[in-house]
């Protein structure tokens, strides 16, 4: 009967993205909209492919000069394979566990749902499946193509590439049912609204961190350059498979690898212990969401009036961030930034990112070439500043939602809009790489550029990242997206935050390597004659105009937007 | 102080509002009505400009809406159909994020908000989150903001939806004594008691077209002329309700009366 009424509110959920992906109105309008939303769709299977290429063109070639040591190459291709598994659950929970919480508890059809008579768990069970889905699509454009093609150059059978697909769904389950019951818990049993917050993101990073502690094996492998295959081999058995076989992404490669010829793994430690671990996790958490599920939490008061009485509560409202400055550029800044400090879900991502880097300052401190390192501390860190806002960069405008109504009623110009919300994309960024430079600054192991250099090189290029993203959403605003915190038809965009965060990691690679070019580019024959210094002026010269024109770009484009979107000319 | 002039808007192949002409004046209570569907909202949203017209052009207190936008908006206050603020804001917040947008001074904006909070009986739930309120709360929220900056023009897209009685009479009072003080109300209502008390004149629109403009006995007048209210001495005793079904289809709603009875 709970199955009947979930799937009745999946076929509900997949008709509205039918609906929002096709349209619903003539021939003509459907096709168009069908072009405009799955642009960004047709945008990632281009990446897909370009990603599944090059992972084929390397295998193929990789197999041929190991062709003579079979035993070396698998070797090789468990561990490669492991950390594309891994990378399965670091990208969950860099992304997935905001899907969740949104899912359950921001869904605009919760309260409605549980006024039916669907039982809990079936509006759960169908919210659950909907994360899933979601958290697949956030994955598999980056991942699957990967193991498509190692398994095109390996010449894999065809249950191979379903095999993969069913290990990184069953994955995906794990991870989603698992943070849903640990939300549900929190939110169910922990009354205050800021302890809830607190208690929710600390309880998910410290996840990640057990998570992440317990893969050693990226660290042992940063440790040593220029490894010879008995060097590979080597570590490759110090990752005892048969030691971490209780590790789920261990499960998964296991499971991918069970009709590949040569590798010889049992279902009893791959498809079953993920499969069952996953329908566990799965039924346990539609299990508690009768007892701890109740919706509506999202309303809940954040700030109740205090003991001493309500009728002075105005009174004593007094200044807040919005009105400790004049204009209105102050004012949608500080609205931005006030909405987004009370996003539960929103200091994970960035706590994740100042985590994820810690071990990545672990895995390159004292090893390898001090001029290569100093650059790669400077991309990376931007690179996870930029990615761990890159989500609310991109949605800048997008934020004001339904409320949209009053910043086109309101007198203001668009290129005030645009310098507040370009503030607002790029200022959680800034922070987060401050805490990082000054943090790393103090280990003195890890061989670093002065403050001087690594902050503004880094604002540059998170500047430049965050004003693109503005542009794309000014372009392409979707004002029911979620994190609207506007009205109740809030609904997902995943296409549009993939690209954000997609485009943000290219962004800054892109500009990391015209920032790193002193540490290659005497390699490259036109300029092997060039000095360090040169090298050095040059690349932080051409970053500084390609910063001034990317902005210029941004800007003019951004408030012929706004100026349009104010007018009411999109609608 | 409102006028506008051609005022068209065509979604495709569908025309929303057809070559509206209107003139409110400074002081004014101007009622809009029409059926649902009709075009009132898409009409007030090109009146202060946060819809670009297909044709036509508005000047809000002699300010082209078009050319000069900002300057335009900053004499209007503005309440829409529906009352979403931003949930995450509490009220006090917002009505300071507000006062910032009009460029408010900050001590007569915190003066100004804790008047109208105190008025909409808002004051002990200043701080909370908007999240938190019911749709009426909401909605006293958005007028107060609407008030905050003393605007010389106020549009207000169904003012009393959500309303309880005794915050809908205050609404009703308030609008009275800033039309006494000069500020010009364009309002939109279903509720055609609240137009006929209050409106000094109305205006109703259908499928976009504006059938008439006037006070109430222009109407009558109208109602009579078309006769559709049993000829004049039927139209001078006939309620704004009985003028609005004629003249917007009260066949339909004969039927439907026909087919409730029985």
């Amino acid at each position: 009967m709970a199955v009947d009424k979930a799937l009745v509110i999946l076929g509900a959920e997949f008709r509205q993205f039918l609906n929002g992906s096709v349209g619903t109105g003539a021939r003509r309008s459907k096709v168009r909209k069908l072009l405009k939303s799955w642009g960004g769709y047709v945008f990632l299977l281009a990446i897909a492919i370009f990603i599944g290429r090059g992972v084929y063109k390397f295998a193929a070639g990789m197999n041929v000069a190991l062709a003579d040591y079979p035993d070396i190459a698998r070797l090789i291709w468990v561990n490669l394979l492991s950390a594309a598994s891994l990378t399965v659950f670091i990208m969950l929970f860099m992304t997935g566990v905001s899907v969740v919480y949104q899912s359950l508890y921001e869904a605009g059809d919760v309260k409605f749902l549980l006024g039916t008579p669907a039982p809990v768990g079936a509006v759960v069970g169908a919210k659950l499946v909907m994360s899933l889905v979601t958290n697949m699509f956030a994955i598999l454009p980056f991942l699957y193509p990967v193991w498509v093609g190692f398994g095109a150059a390996s010449h894999a059978p065809a249950s191979f590439y379903f095999l993969v697909l069913l290990s990184q769904a069953l994955a995906a389950a794990m991870f989603t049912s698992f943070v849903a019951l640990v939300v549900m818990v929190i939110m169910r049993y922990v009354s205050s609204p800021k302890m809830r917050q607190v208690i929710l993101v600390g309880s998910l990073v410290i996840g990640f961190m057990i998570f992440a502690a317990t893969q050693a094996f990226s660290a042992a492998m940063s440790r040593n350059n220029g490894l010879s295959f008995e060097d590979i081999a080597r570590i490759a058995q110090g990752v005892n498979l048969g030691k971490a076989a209780w590790l789920p992404h261990v499960w998964m490669l296991k499971t991918a690898l069970l009709t590949m010829p040569g590798y010889g793994y049992s279902v009893w430690t791959s498809l079953l212990p993920l499969a069952a671990a996953a329908a566990l996790i799965s039924w346990a958490a539609i299990a508690l969401s009768a007892r701890a599920f109740v919706g509506g939490w999202t309303h809940a008061k954040e700030t109740a009036p205090s003991a001493r009485g309500k009728a002075s509560s105005s009174r004593r409202a007094g200044r807040t961030i919005i009105n400790r400055l004049q204009g209105a550029g102050w004012a949608i800044f500080a609205r931005d930034l006030t909405m987004l400090f009370r996003q539960p879900v929103m200091w994970y991502g960035v706590l994740v990112s100042i985590v994820a880097s810690a071990f990545f300052v672990f895995n390159i401190s004292g090893a390898g070439n001090p001029a290569l390192i100093r650059d790669m501390v400077v991309v990376i860190f931007t690179m996870m500043a930029a990615v761990s806002t890159g989500q609310f960069a991109g949605l800048a405008i997008s934020l004001d939602g339904e409320g949209l109504w009053l910043m086109k009623s309101a007198p203001i110009s668009p290129s005030t809009y645009y310098l507040a919300k370009l503030a607002f994309a790029t200022a959680p960024g800034v922070a987060v790489l401050a805490v990082l430079f000054v943090g790393v600054s103090f280990v003195e192991s890890v061989p670093q550029h002065p403050l001087y250099v690594s902050i503004p090189v880094g604002l540059a290029v998170l500047s430049v990242l965050s004003a693109l993203s503005v542009m794309s959403d000014a372009i392409k605003p979707n004002f029911n997206v979620r994190l609207s915190s506007t009205g109740s038809q809030k609904q997902k965009d995943p296409g549009k935050a993939m690209l954000t965060t997609f485009g943000s990691q290219i962004g800054s690679v892109a500009l990391g390597a015209v920032f790193a070019f002193p540490t290659y580019y005497s390699r490259i024959g036109w300029f092997s004659g060039w000095t360090d210094a040169t090298a050095r002026a040059v690349s932080l010269g051409l970053l500084a105009v390609l910063a001034v024109v990317a902005h210029a770009v941004a800007a003019r484009v951004s408030i012929k937007r706004i100026r349009i979107l104010f007018g009411g000319g999109l609608d | 102080m409102i006028t506008a002039q051609g005022l068209t808007k065509r979604y495709g192949d569908v025309l929303a509002v057809d070559n509206v002409d209107l003139q409110v004046n400074a002081g004014e209570i101007f009622g809009f009505l029409g059926p649902n569907g009709a075009g009132k909202t898409t009409t007030i949203n090109m009146l202060i400009g946060i819809t670009a017209p297909t044709a036509g052009v508005v000047r809000l207190g002699g300010v082209d809406v078009a050319r000069q936008p900002e300057r335009a908006k900053s004499i209007v206050g503005y309440v829409p159909d529906q009352p979403n603020v931003y949930e995450k804001l509490t009220a006090w917040e917002f009505l300071m994020f507000v006062a910032n947008l009009y460029g408010m001074d900050r001590a007569r904006a915190e003066h100004r908000a804790r008047q109208l909070l105190e008025m909409f009986e808002l004051s002990d739930r200043a701080r909370e989150q908007t999240g938190g309120f019911s749709h009426g709360m909401r909605q006293k929220v958005v007028i107060a903001a609407a008030l905050l900056h003393e605007p010389k023009i106020l549009f207000m897209d169904e003012p009393t939806v959500g309303l309880d009685p005794r915050s809908a009479r205050m609404v009703k009072d308030i609008l009275r004594e800033l039309a006494h003080e000069g500020v010009t109300v364009f309002m939109t209502t279903h509720v055609l008691e609240i137009a006929e008390r209050m409106c000094d004149r109305i205006g109703i629109i259908q499928k976009g077209k504006l059938l008439t403009v006037g006070t109430m006995d222009d109407l009558r007048a109208a109602a009579a002329a078309k006769g559709a209210v049993a000829g004049a001495e039927g139209a001078a005793g006939a309620t704004l309700e009985d003028l609005f079904l004629e003249l917007t289809g009260g066949a339909d709603y004969a039927e439907v009366s026909r087919y409730l009875e029985g």
